[in-house]
């Protein structure tokens, strides 16, 4: 159930890049189109418990795929969201106390 | 210990990343013919759901753009009079000369099919197997420049608007003797640079490209000008252009093949 769910999310994210580089930049205000893959990315590393990993992987992918739809060598926004990613947990799980965490 | 994992994490990520690097022109070909099509549907129904959002939005315009419009237009029908019996003796002569947008170049149509978000390029379904190299000119069919070619891949190419902040050409004010640098300042807007002070640039003057850097051919329209920065401490003046190239009214633009850079 695990591997069908984070199927499941790494097709969520591969229609979100398609969707805010092909539709979503119709909608662009002042030239900024809303980033649906960093919103998810950080809303999964919030929303998951500090000690899990999957959250990483999907921050690691989730920069993958704004890469390649970019014209940025790759690597550049997989390393920035695995660093959001990490900065995320860390702040969870040393200076949160509030437990709001579920396994995603 | 734990340090020690987190190095070796470290040190496989870099590796991944490198070995991306290495293979990107190959991964980021294949994603593009795999989602080639499906990028493309998407375009048009968010071109078309823009379209339709615009005009609901608009409604409450409509009296004023009348207005507008129809002092617009009974100015354009005096200039049309005036530039008829020019029109004439230019039919002649490009008959004469057989000159043209399709004569002068050779053109290859291609499709817009995304845009990368955080910067000002665009995909198109033509790439190296169609000839498309690097350099070349994109413009649409009524002799807007849209931009450059800045990378190429097998089918499809990403094309560097002139509004990328990467971007800079050659441009003058059509009918006025002023010349200046047209620079990508990013998100759609272009600043106009290095104008001279003492020329008289005013809003909505048209900005055409010059072959002065020899990057794009002459006389394609660039945008309008929008504002006016004049400082009596800086050297030059500056003007904001409003870009005419639109990616919400333009789907299918033109590389051009044969100019040489």
């Amino acid at each position: 159930m695990s591997f069908v769910k984070n199927i499941a999310i790494a097709v969520t994210f591969y229609c979100f890049a398609l969707i805010q580089s092909s539709f979503l930049i119709h909608f662009n205000i002042y030239g900024f189109v809303p980033n649906l893959i960093l919103i998810s990315v950080l809303v999964i590393n919030l929303v998951e418990f500090p000690e899990k990993r999957s959250g990483l992987f999907f921050a690691a992918f989730g920069g993958f795929l704004v890469d390649v739809f970019s014209n940025r060598p790759i690597g550049l926004n997989l390393s920035v969201y695995l660093v959001l990613a990490f900065i995320i947990k860390y702040l969870l799980k040393n200076y949160v106390r509030v437990s709001f965490g579920k396994d995603v | 210990m734990k340090r020690f994992r987190f190095l070796i994490y470290i040190v496989l990520i870099a590796i991944v990343v490198f070995g991306l690097n290495h293979f990107q022109n190959q991964i980021k070909s294949f994603v593009y013919n795999t989602s080639g099509f499906t990028q493309k549907i998407l375009w048009d129904a968010g071109k078309n759901t823009s379209d339709l959002f615009a005009s609901v939005f608009s409604a409450g315009n409509l009296k004023k753009e009348k207005e507008e419009l129809s002092c617009d237009n009974q100015e354009l029908l005096v200039k049309i009079s005036a530039l008829e019996d020019l029109k004439k003796e230019n039919d002649e002569l490009r008959n004469a000369l057989g000159v043209g947008l399709e004569k002068d170049f050779n053109l290859l149509l291609a499709e817009i099919t995304g845009k990368d978000i955080s910067q000002d390029f665009i995909t198109i379904n033509k790439g190296s197997i169609d000839g498309v190299s690097k350099n070349m000119p994109v413009v649409t069919g009524h002799k807007v420049l849209v931009g450059k070619i800045g990378e190429v891949y097998k089918n499809y190419s990403k094309v560097m608007l002139l509004s990328d902040k990467k971007s800079s050409l050659d441009a003058s004010i059509r009918e006025k003797d002023i010349s200046g640098v047209i620079k990508g300042q990013g998100g759609f807007k272009l600043l106009f640079d290095l104008l001279p002070q003492d020329k008289d640039v005013l809003k909505d003057d048209t900005v055409v490209s010059s072959n002065f850097g020899g990057i794009f051919p002459a006389g394609f329209l660039v945008g309008k000008v929008v504002s006016v920065r004049k400082n009596d401490i800086e050297s030059f003046q500056q003007a904001e252009i409003s870009p005419s190239f639109d990616i919400n009214v333009v789907s299918d633009i033109f590389v051009i093949t044969n100019y040489n850079i």
